[in-house]
Formats: C-alpha cells, structure tokens, sequence
C-alpha cells in the first residue's frame, strides 16, 4: 500500500485543491457525455433549437455537430443555406472525430447534396477504408456510384450490402436492372453466389420476363438450399402462371426424387408407393379430408405395391365430394389420352352409383354426374373435359376405371396443365348417406396420338 | 514534301464538333442513368417502385414512392435539391437538368430547390409551376381533396387559370365538379396563413436559454429513457445495425410539422359563454386498441352546434401506436357529425397495455376544448 503523508498546509490545500479540480473535470465529462448520450438516443425527440443549444455549448462534440448537419439536411427550407450549412457541421464532426466512418457517411451526403459528387465518392471510400466489412457503407457508396454513371464499379459493392442485408434486394435489383438496361450479368454479379439471394434473384427474372434466365439461375442453386427454401413452391407456382408449366414440372420433379430416369410419368407417384415431396406442388397427389370422407394413404392395401389411397366415408347425407385428391398433369393440346386406375370398395352405398352409365364422350360436358367417379377438368377454370364411369356401389376387389379423352387445343402455353380430380356432385338439394371405404391405386395416363383421328 | 491537307481546319473543327456531340448524343442515350438521379436521404416505411426501399437507395427519374402511415421519406436531388413526402403519401418523382417535376397523387410533399431549378408539378386538380428565378419553398398538400400550395412566387395553373402564390398566403384550387378535363374551370381561394412556426430559435434566445434549454431536453430525454418502450427502437435499415440519417426527427423540422393546417378563420372556438357549446361533451370515453392490429373509433362531439376542428395524438410522445390520420389532422366535425380515427398498434408489443405510455390520447377541439380519453387494450392479434 502507497502512504502519502502530507504535513505541510500549504501542500494539503494544494492537494485538496487539485482533488476538486479533478472532481469537477470529471464532472463536466460525466455530464457531457450523458447529455450528448440523450441528445443522441434515437428514442428522444428534441427539436433544432434545443440541438442548436447544445453544440453551442459543447462545441468540440462531432456527435452533436453531425446531428445538426442532419438536421439541416432533412429541413424544409431555403436549398442553397440549408445544404452549406450541413456540408459544414458533417465536415467539422469529421475533423473532431476522423476516425468514425459514420460521420463521412453523413458528410457524403451532405456533400451530394451540395452537389459535389466527387468529394461524396472521396468520402465514402475513406469510410470504407474504416470499415471495409460494413454492409451500410457499401451500400452507400454503391448507389453513389450508380448516381455518378459507375454502375461497373457499384456492383461489388451492391453484392456486400444485399448479402448482409436481404431485404434491400429487391430494390437493388430493380435498381440495377433499370440502370443496366435489363442486362442479366448485372443482376447476376449482385446476387452473388449465396443460395439465399439467388433464390430472390429467380423470382425477379420471372417478374422481368425473362422466364429462361430464371430457370436457369434457379435449377442451379444447390437441392438442398432450394428444398428448405419458403421462396421454391411461390417460384414454381409462378413459373406456371408465366405459362411455363412444363419446365416448372420438371424443375419441381428435380426437388422431389433425387435421381430422375429419363422422361417424366406423365401421372406422378402413381402406385402412392412414395412419400410426398418435401416442396408442395400440383404435380403432386393433393390430398384433403373432409367432413364426408377422410383420405389418406393405406400402407398395406396396395394392388401392385404395398401402398394405396383409401377414402373413408363418414355417412353423411348429401356428401359432396371435389378434390379430395387430385393431382395436376400436363398434356399435349389436341392429344388423345387415357387416364386409368384401379379400384376397390368395400360396403360402398353412394346414391347414383348403381345407375350410372358409360363413360362420357371426350370433349363433351358430361351430365351432372350424380354418382363418384374421377373427372378430368381444366386446371384453370375448373371446366370439366371428362368423367369416368361411376364407381359401382358395394363391395368389390381391384377393377378398373377408365376413361378416355381429347386434350383441349385451345392454348397458349407450352403444354396444356389439367387436373384428375376426385368429384361426387348430388343431384339434388338432399340425398341418402354415402358410407363404406374405396382404395385407389395404380393411376396411369397414356397418350393414345392425335385427337383428330 | 507538301502535302495538302485533305479538308480544311475550319472544317475540320466543325467535324470534331459535330462528332463529339454525336458521341456524347449516343453516350447519353447508352446510359440510362444520366447524371441526374436521387438519393432517400431519409426512408422510414418507404416503397419505391412498389419495392421496400431503405435510405441511401437511388432514385431514377419517372420513379414512384409512397410512403405508409407512419412513413416519411426526403429525396436528396443534389443540385436539384430536395423533395419531402409526408406520412400516407404517393407521388411520381421526376428530374432531368434543371427541373423537378411530377405528380402528386395524394398526401403532401414540400419541394426545396435552389435558384434556377424550375418545378412542375401536377396533382388532380392542376399544376403548381415555379420557374426557378429564385429558390423554391413549396409546399403542396392534397390530403383535404383539394390542392393547397403554399410558396412565395410560384403558380397555379387550374384549368384555365393561372394564379401567383405570394409568401405569407395559401392557395387552394380544385376542379369544378362534374368537369374532369384539366381545362375545364376551376376554383381558386387565397387564404392568408400565420406566419411558420417552423422555427429555429433566434440566436439571442439561444444565447441566453442555452443551459435552461440543454437542462430540459436532458431531463425529459432521460425520463423518455427510462418511459420509452425498448421494442420500438429497431434500425431502419434492419440488421445492419447501421447508422442513419433519420436520427434527428425533431418536431420542428419533422414534415408533420411542415405540412399545412387547416385554415384558421374557418375555426369556431367557444368560451365559457360561447351558446355553440354549452353542456358540451367530447365522445368515446374509452377506446379500444389490440397489440398488432388497426382498430377504429369514432371521435364525436355532443352539444356542440358548430363545426369542430378535432386533431387526435397519443398522450405520451412514446406511445407505441401511431393515430391515423397523422397528428395535426384537423378534421372538420359538423354538428352532430362524427369522424373515424385509427389507432395503429402494428409495432406495439403485447404487453402494451402494461405500459403507461400506452395508456391515454388527447383529443383536442376547437370548440369543445381538450380531452384526454384512456386507452384500454385487449389480445393482441394474430
């Protein structure tokens, strides 16, 4: 331990006045850095006038400087006083306090607004060079560069601030995309090579109309990245609204099975031997329970496999059934098809399933069909194309079900998308219960060749 | 050897010329981004061009932002100057050399713009133009279904009118019903404002308050400290925690402040002895708000035989909720009329109503004086 011992008088006044003298410098700092700490929390409001008091009263503050350059600059009023002023109090904040990169920022900006890009430009690299990792300071300088006709230069920049920061994407590739003249390298160098920012950068090109470049970023981001994405099902989805079903079909199949031989079926999972894909699509069974039958996948009740769809019925009167199950599937227009699978029932009572007819004429609207049966209808409208024969009521093993159609030709697509459907309409505002379970399995549609024939 | 040159210097010159300002003609045209773009100086619940835009982005010209509710936004156009939208508001930016134009198409917006920069810019009911002989303060609000232009020297071309906006007036135009051409006839009222209070304290002032006026703001900066609700404190430009340049949201520069009031002389105010508004009453006495979600109530005014001026604020400047519209609304309430008002909990956190700052708004009237009305607070939604 360190003993002083004072005697002298003279030295304890000396000592007890250098001991205040020191409370009150460490006083004054306390309190200005508490004030300018208030001055500075984003939650207070204080007004221009009280800002004003303050840097009057400590002067040498670079915070409370560059708050009133702000502060100029976001006034309404006289343009050339306004813009001087702020260029000033961002340049002394910069003089006291140099080695802040975030007052440059503010010091560019109020030099911009003075207009003196270059001096901005100079500015803003020399925040980088205090903070070459911070994605704010890139993306100033970035659209800097686009303002003074750089955009070669913007664009590494650009690709630091979107990938610490996503959300400015879109607004960045909108940028670029103008400024650029829709030129793809240009979106494609900011998106960079993160999974995350090319799954937004699809989407973009898809809204651009640039459907191929779309695709084409999006089949090659890694599986992995583009199953877990929430991004993948709205890309596909609008990749058929773009018209482009097929290749959004083959690019959801991709998703769906890891190894792809050859053609695609043209019914997908048709034994329901496989567990649903991970990215939910049309392409796959959709199944729905409803208030009149539940329907689920039966592990031990498949004809060909293990596996079938079985609908319980729950016996309610008037059951109406449409799209229970259903899966969408791409055709050729004007092509004739077959669509066939198995089905077996057990204690089955439907009304109209006894007195149902034969197969309906392809390409004719069949009579509101009374009994269960699967349709084929126009995925968009929902207008239905075919029907197959009511399924007979009892109970039964494995038949088939059957019927045949002509694919509409009236198209502007690539490849016409319909949809099999489950379908029980009744005939009137009441009829009896359907009750008893049927199993579905081993769907197949085949192309039979042209229509006209 | 003598060699002839093949064409004259004189023309040589004009060949030079000619092709240099063609290449510049062809360099212009090959870069879409001229040197005149914008920069979102401040960008707070922003979208431009339908995309969310944070501060810093450039603005092209022909762009079109909006701002939500609780939005504010200032394009800084460099040596064009500066465009300020207010909350709630759509407008079409557009800049080339020497001029800032656009349209308006609701809300309000204030355009600063140096000498020589000439405006024009449109709204529904016509074009408010300054021809740039001097610099430009002007302020154009749509928000009461008219257009009020407030600016010392600029125009108002309405229909087939055309009127000088003098300092220290506000002018309001609009279309005649049933005529929705642009050159059909139109209505044109001077109205005389008071002066701005849009103020920066005067250097004696300041001189002599600076430590009462630092004394102040410290203590009600801390007690705001302590009050405020943290949740609420989340950059504007999200995760990078960056600085911005919206910190100072002052009340004196903030453009709520900027933008036009109501016109006084059509305020009735009632005294003690005033026969408009005896026995009167300020109607809901409690208001219902949910976390997360836009309710709605209805301001009205019982026994009070003239028009009301009513503007709606949280008692606490830290309120997590925003009062749409945005304070000072001023709306005019015919006798017996009421008028709906939202209150915006979209950032409040479930335990709002836990939080004092949540728990009041004032309702201000011109005729029936002021009133604090509580704010009780139920299940936050989904």
């Amino acid at each position: 331990m360190i003993r002083f011992n004072v005697t002298s008088p003279l030295a304890q006044v000396m000592f007890a006045l250098f001991v205040a003298a020191l409370c009150v410098a460490l006083g004054r700092l306390v309190t200005a850095q508490f004030v300018i700490g208030v001055f500075n929390d984003p939650r207070t409001t204080v007004t221009k006038s009280e800002l004003q008091a303050a840097a009057a009263y400590y002067p040498d503050s670079s915070v409370l400087q560059s708050l009133l350059a702000e502060s100029e600059m976001t006034e309404a009023a006289d343009h050339e006083g306004t813009s001087a002023r702020a260029g000033l109090l961002a340049a002394r904040a910069v003089a006291l306090s140099p080695w802040r990169y975030d007052l440059r920022l503010i010091l560019a900006a109020a030099q911009e607004l003075g207009g003196d890009r270059a001096a901005a430009e100079e500015s803003l690299r020399e925040a980088i060079r205090l903070a070459p990792n911070n994605a704010e300071v890139h993306w100033r300088l970035a659209n800097l560069l686009v303002r003074e006709n750089k955009l070669g230069a913007s664009l590494d920049h650009f690709r630091a601030a979107v990938t610490a920061n996503p959300t400015r994407l879109l607004s960045t590739f909108n940028l670029v995309w103008d400024v650029s003249g829709g030129r793809f390298e240009a979106v494609d160098v900011v998106a960079g090579a993160k999974p995350e920012t090319r799954l937004r950068l699809a989407p973009f090109l898809l809204g651009r109309e640039r459907l191929e470049e779309a695709a084409q970023v999006f089949s090659r981001i890694d599986r992995q990245a583009r199953l877990r994405s929430t991004e993948t099902a709205n890309f596909l989805n609008a990749l058929i609204s773009a018209g482009k079903a097929e290749q959004s079909r083959r690019l959801w199949a991709e998703l769906a099975k890891e190894k792809l031989d050859g053609a695609l079926p043209l019914i997908w999972n048709r034994g329901f031997e496989e567990n649903p894909a991970r990215v939910p699509s049309g392409f796959d069974w959709q199944l729905t329970s409803s208030k009149y039958a539940a329907v689920a996948i039966d592990p031990g009740s498949g004809r060909g496999g293990s596996r079938s769809l079985r609908m319980d019925f729950a016996g309610i009167d008037t059951t109406t059934l449409d799209g229970e199950f259903k899966q969408s599937v791409l055709v050729r227009p004007g092509a004739r098809y077959r669509l066939e699978c198995f089905v077996k029932t057990r204690d089955l009572i439907s009304p109209g399933a006894s007195v149902a007819t034969s197969a309906a004429v392809a390409g004719a609207t069949p009579a509101i069909p009374e009994g269960l049966r699967l349709v084929v209808v126009n995925s968009a409208s929902y207008s239905m194309i075919a029907t197959t024969p009511p399924i007979n009521a009892g109970t039964s093993e494995w038949r088939s079900l059957s019927v045949d159609f002509v694919a509409p030709s009236d198209v502007k697509t690539d490849a016409k998308m319909l949809e099999v459907r489950i379908r029980r309409q009744p005939r009137f505002s009441y009829d009896e219960p359907t009750s008893g379970v049927i199993w579905f399995d081993d769907f197949s549609l085949s192309e039979l060749g042209d229509g006209r024939k | 050897m003598n060699v002839k040159p093949v064409i004259s210097p004189q023309r040589a010159l004009i060949l030079a010329l000619f092709v240099s300002s063609f290449f510049f003609t062809i360099t212009a045209i090959a870069d879409p981004a001229s040197n005149v773009s914008g920069e979102l100086l401040v960008a707070k619940e922003v979208t431009l061009d339908d995309a969310p835009a944070s501060a810093g982005l450039t603005v092209l010209s022909g762009s079109r932002i909006k701002t939500s509710l609780g939005g504010r936004v200032t394009v800084n156009l460099s040596k064009l100057g500066r465009v300020t939208l207010g909350p709630d508001t759509e407008a079409v930016l557009t800049f080339s050399e020497g001029v800032v134009g656009g349209e308006l198409l609701s809300g309000w917006m204030v355009i600063s713009a140096p000498k020589g920069v000439r405006i024009s810019h449109l709204t529904a009911d016509g074009a408010v133009i300054a021809d740039g002989s001097q610099s430009s303060l002007l302020t154009i609000d749509v928000t009461s279904g008219n257009t009020r232009v407030e600016s010392s020297g600029a125009s108002v071309l309405s229909g087939n009118k055309r009127e000088v906006v003098v300092a220290g007036e506000e002018l309001e135009f609009s279309r005649l019903p049933g005529n929705p051409s642009m050159s059909a006839s139109s209505v044109i009222t001077r109205r005389q404002i008071a002066a701005s209070e849009n103020g920066i304290a005067s250097r004696s002032t300041m001189g002599a308050s600076v430590l009462t006026s630092l004394l102040t703001t410290v203590v009600r900066g801390a007690v705001e400290g302590i009050t405020l609700n943290h949740s609420q404190v989340v950059s504007l430009d999200g995760r990078d925690g960056g600085r911005t340049l919206d910190r100072t949201i002052r009340q004196a520069s903030s453009p709520d402040y900027m933008r036009l009031s109501v016109a006084q002389q059509q305020q009735t105010t009632c005294g003690e002895f005033n026969e408009n508004c005896a026995n009167c009453s300020v109607k809901p006495d409690l208001i219902f708000a949910r976390p997360k979600c836009l309710t709605t109530f209805a301001v009205k005014l019982n026994n009070v035989n003239a028009t009301s001026l009513v503007s709606v604020r949280p008692f606490f400047s830290s309120a997590c909720f925003r009062i749409s519209p945005t304070f000072p609304q001023q709306v005019q309430i015919p006798p017996g009329g009421s008028y709906p008002f939202q209150i915006s909990a979209r950032f409040c956190p479930n335990n709002a109503g836990q939080l004092p700052q949540n728990s009041q708004i004032v309702i201000e009237t011109s005729t029936c004086g002021k009133r604090n009305v509580q704010v009780a607070w139920g299940t936050p939604c989904q």
